[in-house]
């Protein structure tokens, strides 16, 4: 039972964590909270829905439609509305992310016609596997197994190429960065297209696992996935995936216990305990005072 | 009769790097000591340390007979040690008469009732904070400045301007942190002038300094450091000499060809 | 003149400024929080929540006159403030953001779980005590405050506090119980405004009081520009009308809206009065009409 809810969990949380990787990254660059990956997220989940179920579409090719549209969408977002706030106030790009993420669940709803959910229709037979006292669904599995290739891809770009080798220099000093001859600009389109590739891909994943895609759907999975990514320290790649399994566990459990009605608050209850005892999260490290 | 500061035995370490290593020093009342010593021989860290900013690993810092190791920073300002930043930290955008004005926060009392109800007490007490703030700009020659923004004056103004916040807080120690960098020679002289303004209101001085000209001409004592350790005190003159100085700012190479 | 009777009188209008005038106290509090002392506050919206279920629920139940109960909701929205604040003002910048966002959705789900709130259906049966007048006598009166507030010395520490931190604890400023006396502050003021808002509701619903409602405040103090009294007001009056304004357009009305403030942050990324000292130019523009009426 115990074991069940665990492997709900995790399944749950591997979702959080292919958000969570798009506000860590993008957070770890320009040090900005992007409330419109959130949104990213939700026109992921639309897009594939529209190539499954109008266009009859093999499920992972919708995925990478979903992917090919979410990056360019992202990308634009960045060029419009935070680049130009780069050098402002902290609080100026949060409140033109808010601004985006407001125009884009409206514009989602009126393409749309109404804010109600659509479901996902059966695109995969859904057979269960027996593994002991654990039993799998295959959507469980090919989220496992798509987040987990994601993933480990992702760590290959950051660690093993020129270009995330850049991304980390760019993350580590901006200024410096673009000082040593890396185009800053194109190193922060890049880290908005990988974000929002991983996102579209969580998008299709969770509206096929919940079987419902609708406008606002970015607004409580972007603000989980988000505390999933301070949890595990923000700016961090390896605390992202951390910290979006942590979350997903906890709160799987915490419903399991009777918990139901609180589901919405166990994420933030947990950020709150972590920050306060770790203030940069489980992996970020500590901050030094510089006078 | 024990010396106003007394620094004893100061480590410090962050992570593997020991960034001060039993660090000792006095400083006597109505003095002018300086501290020297190559970049990163540790002198802005024992300013930290002072100021409460670091606490050390080990050692204790006592203050007018009172152990002030380890106490928060503006308990330490208010028991009377302000002090100047070496990258300036002003208020950029306030005005240079308010920057001034909020270094005289700790010797007043006024909270928010008095700012709301803003009684006899509470006026007559901006009076008095209106007077010492002009007083101390009045020491740094800034007085025609006081409505700028700080973050509109030169350089050298600014660092005018953190002096005069400093001594706004009536200090009996004044911790002046390189107040000469980024100053042409006119500007030197003049802050020189100024700091002797200072020394004879009675005030004692620490400064960090990179300009040997300054450290020389207005010091009684200079203690030299590097790497974290202490390796040279006494007068400007006697250290000027000291061949352990000399090679840590040229390179025992440089010494050994010398002599 | 009979139209302007009109507006005068018209219920909805009044309304509608009733409304402008709760929001703006809301807002001017979160102007000490972030715009004065410059710490991030996610979740205002979750203070005006627990004023305006404090001061209702006294109101419902032990009958207390309003004014009692509006304090009441004032106070348990500042004593709130300083349980949160005690702990997290710690934090810096995003972090502190984060925290209290999380906060105001656990005070949402907590008053949807509660049972003396009504739940996710809601509490009803608060009486009508709210009117216009009362509203902007708080309205005035919040801002004769906080101008005190800002020209005295724990102003001066608040300013200090929000332009350089380090430097204001080394200017003898305890930075810490500073930040939660500034933040006591603010969530008083957004308890108030939101035992208005229930006095003129009638009902209130845990739904009302989302991260989106904190995301509207904050946009209150910062599109009209952070840290001016005048940009606060100028911000709360401008966006609580736009949407009535948009009305026009119906179904594009949050379109318009979000892109909107996308443009303004874009083009006045310090917000509409951001760098304008609207005392300063005031008095100059006084100063130059005397000069030519001299002449």
């Amino acid at each position: 039972m115990l074991l069940q809810q665990l492997v709900n969990g995790l399944t749950l949380g591997t979702t959080y964590a292919l958000i969570a990787l798009g506000y860590t990254m993008v957070y770890g660059i320009i040090q900005l909270i992007n409330f419109a990956h959130g949104e990213v997220y939700m026109i992921g989940a639309f897009v594939g829905l529209i190539m499954v179920a109008v266009y009859k579409v093999n499920f992972f090719l919708a995925m990478l439609v979903a992917m090919a549209v979410c990056v360019p969408l992202a990308v634009l977002i960045e060029r419009v509305a935070y680049r130009p706030l780069r050098k402002s106030t902290r609080l100026a790009p949060l409140i033109s992310a808010l601004g985006v993420s407001i125009f884009l669940q409206t514009l989602v709803t009126l393409i749309k016609g109404s804010p109600n959910p659509l479901a996902f229709p059966q695109v995969i037979q859904d057979t269960v596997y027996v593994l002991g006292p654990v039993k799998f669904s295959t959507i469980q599995v090919i989220i496992l197994v798509v987040a987990s290739l994601l993933m480990v891809f992702l760590q290959f770009i950051v660690k093993y190429t020129k270009v995330g080798k850049a991304m980390r220099a760019t993350s580590e000093d901006y200024e410096t960065a673009g000082l040593m001859g890396i185009n800053v600009n194109s190193i922060v389109s890049f880290t908005f297209a990988l974000g929002a590739a991983l996102a579209a891909a969580g998008g299709v994943l969770v509206g096929m696992y919940f079987n419902s895609v609708h406008p606002f759907m970015g607004v409580s999975v972007g603000l989980k996935s988000f505390c999933a990514a301070v949890v595990g320290g923000i700016g961090s790649i390896p605390g992202a995936m951390l910290g979006g399994i942590f979350i997903g566990i906890v709160e799987v459990l915490g419903v399991a216990a009777g918990f139901d009605t609180y589901k919405e608050a166990i994420a933030f209850g947990l950020l709150i305990l972590v920050l306060l005892f770790r203030p940069t999260g489980l992996l970020g490290l500590p901050i030094q005072r510089k006078v | 009769m024990s010396a106003l500061l007394e620094m004893k035995d100061i480590t410090i370490r962050f992570g593997g790097l020991v960034a001060l290593d039993g660090v000792s020093f006095d400083v006597e009342e109505k003095k002018v000591v300086a501290l020297i010593g190559p970049n990163g021989a540790g002198k802005s860290t024992v300013f930290n340390v002072i100021t409460g900013i670091y606490t050390p690993t080990s050692g204790k810092v006592i203050f007018r007979n009172e152990d002030i190791t380890g106490l928060k920073p503006y308990l330490i300002t208010e028991r009377g040690i302000a002090r100047t930043f070496q990258n300036i930290r002003l208020f950029k955008n306030l005005s240079v008469l308010d920057n001034v004005k909020i270094g005289c926060h700790c010797r007043g009392r006024a909270g928010i009732f008095g700012a709301l109800c803003r009684h006899p007490g509470v006026r007559a007490e901006e009076k008095i904070i209106l007077e010492k703030s002009l007083n101390a700009l009045d020491v740094v020659d800034l007085t025609g400045k006081r409505a700028e923004l700080a973050k509109n004056l030169s350089y050298g103004e600014q660092r005018r301007v953190e002096i005069a916040r400093a001594l706004a807080s009536d200090p009996v120690l004044l911790l002046l942190d390189e107040p000469a960098a980024g100053m042409n020679p006119q500007e030197k002289q003049t802050l020189m002038w100024m700091v002797q303004r200072i020394r004879r209101l009675g005030i004692t001085i620490l400064l960090v300094e990179h300009d040997m000209k300054f450290v020389m001409s207005l010091s009684d004592r200079v203690d030299v450091l590097d790497y974290g350790r202490k390796i040279a005190s006494g007068p400007p003159s006697e250290v000027q000499r000291d061949a352990q100085v000399i090679a840590a700012y040229l390179g025992k190479e440089v010494v050994r060809e010398c002599s | 003149m009979d139209a302007v009777l009109d507006v005068l009188t018209n219920p909805y209008y009044i309304q509608v400024m009733t409304m402008v005038g709760i929001s703006l106290i809301a807002a001017l509090g979160l102007h000490l929080i972030t715009g004065i002392t410059g710490q991030f506050s996610f979740g205002h919206a979750a203070f005006v929540s627990i004023g305006a279920y404090a001061s209702a629920l006294l109101t419902i139940h032990l009958h207390l006159p309003f004014i009692l109960s509006m304090l009441a909701g004032g106070l348990a929205a500042a004593l709130c403030g300083i349980l949160l604040g005690y702990p997290s003002l710690r934090l810096t910048g995003d972090y502190l953001g984060i925290t209290t966002l999380g906060f105001g959705e656990i005070v949402r789900v907590v008053f949807i779980n509660m049972k003396i709130t009504g739940g996710a259906s809601g509490l009803t049966g608060i009486p009508r005590e709210t009117n216009i007048f009362i509203v902007y006598v708080v309205v005035v009166l919040t801002i004769w405050g906080m101008y005190r507030i800002q020209n005295s010395r724990f102003g001066r520490a608040l300013t200090a506090i929000r332009e350089d931190e380090i430097a204001a604890e080394t200017m003898g400023i305890n930075t810490l119980l500073y930040k939660i006396k500034s933040f006591a502050i603010g969530t008083f003021f957004a308890g108030i405004s939101g035992s208005l808002f229930a006095h003129m509701m009638q009902y209130l619903n845990p739904a009302d009081f989302g991260f989106s409602r904190s995301f509207e405040i904050l946009n209150f103090v910062v599109l009209g520009g952070l840290g001016s009294i005048p940009g606060t007001i100028l911000g709360t009056v401008v966006l609580s009308l736009a949407p009535e304004f948009l009305r026009f357009v119906q179904e594009y009305r949050m379109l318009i809206y979000g892109a909107l403030m996308v443009f303004m942050m874009i083009f006045r990324p310090n917000g509409l009065l951001g760098g304008v000292d609207v005392v300063r130019l005031l008095r100059s523009c006084l100063a130059r009409l005397k000069v030519r009426r001299a002449s």
